[in-house]
């Protein structure tokens, strides 16, 4: 079967390095007037749209950039919910579009079929690109290579801003005279606070200081173990975040806050959209969410309390006095170029990118047309009606191509002036902080194989004791056994020897 | 009749015990409902501030219009009507067409036939040919990869084969003789007197189609041509349940939440259509239901 594929490729490798030298014998050197005068090239792409609406080849925005890149545009919108089967089988049938997203470069199929050479190694090509190549975005193309190569364009998602992270009510804290809080005792007393000193004003106890449920409330792993993601570098070894001791100190934290009634009583149960739900109402003091939250559901908790003001804190300490506060790399999903595509039209792909990575068709994607669109007011493009009619702002084109800017994980769309400019200032100082993500982008078969079941054992005896059902020691217990699992230990080796070869080939 | 047979304490005990628990289980079964029909016509404000609605203070249709006037959802709407109507025709014709030849003792081949539905029932392809088959057939992003592909099942086939055997074979003989082809034996005599299962199929089917939701995700990319499943996971699940990484969940979170009022008028616009089905078709349902059951 691969052998037959791998023929198959050979010749198509043939038939496009025949009509590459045919179109270059034919082009006679003047590529600007050629490419002015030719057809558009015919571009089948396929990605995820958060949108509720998805455009399609009548909206206005899709239109201008076929018109400016003198392309054919054929998108397939994904949605975020379903994608993760779709692509799969996608990926397994072969039935790839000329231009293929993935949300992951850790996606096993993708990883097999990237060591087969079935997508195009964009490496030698990419100089060509100034907008692509640009050098705020040298770490996103760095930190995206595959032993050593460019195999994706990566889709770009600010590093900071982003992520699941406290949120509070500064008029609450302000009214009890509170200090944002910066170490995790400071945010149990403010938190606290909430709960006993009345700072509606309506003089019931009715608060929630924080609307939690066990995944909203990963930041305190981080926190105490004084890193991201579920591994942790010690003496040049990766080990699972589990079974630190950090993170038993940060479980009987979070107990501590259940059990002083910080809490929704359903915690355990609670789904994420219901925590939303219970700050948007006015009544709880808090949740984790991402900085353009402050705005997205800031404004609706101003239609229940019209004082409300709902604030990122930039980080959290531990007594080690390291710093935590989420970041992630510089991009999120890739897509990819399979080998069918011929390389006259790899180019050309690579040229449309090249065009939504600059700074025109990059607002061109999330603000539109100016004075159609948007309006510029003291250097702050305020949207018109009309953006709204043609579905920009909320996804759709700006899913393909993400702004490259803060504002794509701090702005929302109509927030006022002081929001935004308390959250630049919280992002930049934000960005001072780098708390280390040794296991970022590793891949190991035998993650993909065991990790995930470890982890949900763990989560759940974690939730267990939270909330009481289960104790401490039955949770030492478990750790125990972890630490001396054969296949626990399979998976770390696998992380490190993938850590030391991410290492060695930068 | 019972209250009064049995007049001791004990059994007047029991029953009030009995018509209590009753009582509290249909409750436990109505109540999610009445919950649900009465959020959709809450005020979305309301929602926030108060902790359970029973019966709302402001009553708004907010809800209702938002969703009716958005395009996806009349669509989807519309794709989930067309897929239940001419699907179920044309499932039904083809699974009484199929299952009315192989219960035929006259036909040739008929062992062999049987022997291929079997097949069908002990080895299923899985998903990845299946999506090879449908996108080889250019059906991608069309309605009829939603229809073609699931207009029989093996399992319908050997239930219905099993109704037309308990239809005497004399009866086909005299229809023979009286002048009938083969065609018009099917319409005139077997349709008219398998209508029960024919409905109780026709439900079966409907409601299967009605719910089309994986083929919908695996086929169809254009958001009009969403059946109404698709539009409504895509509205209702939580986000944060989907994804892996932690970035994946950020970038989960920042989108949109609809309110849950909106999510309860969804849900109540998705239900009533085949809800409403059902009663018309209850009286058909007891003795269709009975295929197969009696053994003679």
């Amino acid at each position: 079967m691969i052998q037959t594929k791998k023929s198959m490729l050979m010749k198509s490798m043939l038939v496009v390095l025949g009509a590459s030298v045919l179109l270059t014998a034919c082009g006679g050197g003047s590529k600007g007037a050629a490419s002015d005068s030719s057809e558009p090239t015919k571009i089948q792409m396929q990605t995820l749209n958060y949108a509720t609406e998805f455009i399609d080849n009548t909206n206005v925005i899709w239109k201008e950039f076929e018109k400016r890149t003198n392309t054919k545009l054929d998108i397939t919108w994904l949605s975020p919910s379903t994608s993760d089967e779709k692509i799969n089988v996608m990926l397994a049938s072969g039935d790839l579009p000329e231009v293929t997203f993935v949300e992951t470069l850790l996606n096993p199929q993708l990883q097999k079929m990237i060591e087969q050479g079935v997508f195009w190694d964009l490496t030698p090509y990419l100089k060509d690109y100034p907008n692509l190549t640009a050098p705020n975005l040298a770490e996103m193309w760095s930190v995206s290579k595959v032993n050593g190569k460019n195999y994706v364009i990566p889709r770009y998602y600010p590093s900071y801003g982003g992520g699941a992270f406290p949120i509070l009510r500064k008029d609450w804290m302000d009214k009890l005279g509170l200090q944002t809080p910066t170490t995790m005792d400071q945010l149990f007393d403010v938190l606290k606070a909430f709960k006993e000193k009345d700072p509606n004003g309506n003089g019931q106890a009715d608060e929630i200081p924080y609307a939690a449920n066990p995944d909203t409330m990963g930041f305190v792993y981080g926190v105490f173990n004084g890193t991201q993601g579920q591994w942790k570098l010690k003496d040049d070894k990766l080990v699972p975040v589990i079974t630190q001791d950090e993170s038993r100190d940060a479980v009987l934290w979070i107990k501590k806050a259940y059990d002083a009634g910080l809490f929704p009583k359903d915690f355990a149960i609670m789904k994420y959209s219901q925590t939303v739900d219970l700050i948007r109402g006015g009544s709880a003091g808090g949740t984790s969410q991402s900085m353009n939250h402050a705005w997205v559901t800031g404004e609706k908790i101003r239609e229940v309390v019209p004082t409300a003001d709902y604030m990122p804190i930039t980080y959290l300490e531990n007594a080690q006095g390291e710093k935590y506060t989420p970041s992630g790399a510089p991009y999120y999903g890739v897509y990819l170029i399979p080998k069918k595509v011929p390389e006259a039209k790899v180019k050309k792909i690579l040229e449309f990118f090249d065009y939504a990575y600059g700074k025109e068709g990059n607002e061109l994607a999330t603000y539109g047309l100016e004075g159609v669109h948007y309006k510029v007011e003291n250097g702050r493009k305020i949207p018109t009606p009309q953006s709204e009619k043609d579905h920009l702002g909320d996804g759709n084109m700006n899913n393909l191509i993400h702004l490259i800017s803060d504002d794509m994980a701090i702005g929302a769309v109509g927030m006022p002036d002081d929001v935004y400019n308390r959250n630049v200032d919280i992002v930049n100082e934000r960005k001072k902080i780098k708390t280390p993500e040794p296991g970022r982008e590793l891949y190991s078969e035998a993650y993909n194989k065991y990790y995930p079941e470890i982890q949900k054992k763990v989560s759940d005896m974690r939730t267990k004791v939270i909330i009481g059902k289960d104790t401490i020691e039955n949770y030492d217990k478990l750790i125990e056994q972890l630490r001396n699992d054969p296949n626990l230990q399979k998976v770390a080796d696998e992380m490190t020897e993938a850590y030391h070869k991410k290492m060695s080939s930068k | 009749m019972i209250m009064q047979l049995n007049t001791s304490w004990k059994d007047r005990l029991f029953n009030v015990a009995n018509l209590g628990l009753l009582i509290l289980l249909s409750l436990a079964m109505v109540f999610p409902i009445y919950y649900t029909i009465v959020l959709s016509f809450t005020d979305s404000t309301e929602y926030y501030t108060r902790d359970l609605i029973l019966w709302p203070h402001h009553w708004s249709l907010d809800a209702y219009k938002y969703l009716l006037g958005t395009g996806s959802f009349v669509n989807s709407l519309s794709v989930s009507v067309f897929l239940a109507t001419v699907g179920t025709a044309l499932s039904l014709l083809v699974t009484g067409g199929l299952s009315y030849a192989i219960s035929c003792r006259r036909l040739r081949f008929r062992k062999s036939m049987m022997f291929m539905i079997l097949l069908t029932f002990l080895f299923t392809p899985g998903l990845v040919p299946l999506y090879m088959v449908v996108r080889n057939l250019g059906l991608i992003d069309s309605i009829w990869s939603l229809i073609l592909p699931s207009l029989t099942s093996g399992w319908y086939v050997l239930l219905m084969k099993g109704f037309f055997d308990s239809i005497p074979d004399s009866l086909d003989e005299a229809a023979r003789i009286d002048g009938c082809t083969e065609i018009s034996v099917f319409w005139r005599i077997i349709i008219p007197l398998s209508l029960p299962a024919i409905v109780a199929f026709g439900l079966f089917f409907a409601v299967g189609y009605w719910n089309t939701y994986f083929s919908g995700i695996m086929f169809i990319n254009q958001q009009s041509k969403w059946p109404l499943q698709v539009l409504l996971q895509n509205m209702l699940v939580d986000p944060t349940t989907m994804g892996g990484g932690t970035q994946s969940v950020s970038m989960q979170m920042n989108r949109q939440l609809p309110t849950e009022t909106l999510k309860m008028a969804a849900v109540v616009i998705a239900t009533i259509p085949i809800m409403l089905v059902y009663p018309f078709l209850q009286k058909h349902f007891a003795t269709g239901a009975m295929v197969g059951s009696v053994k003679e």
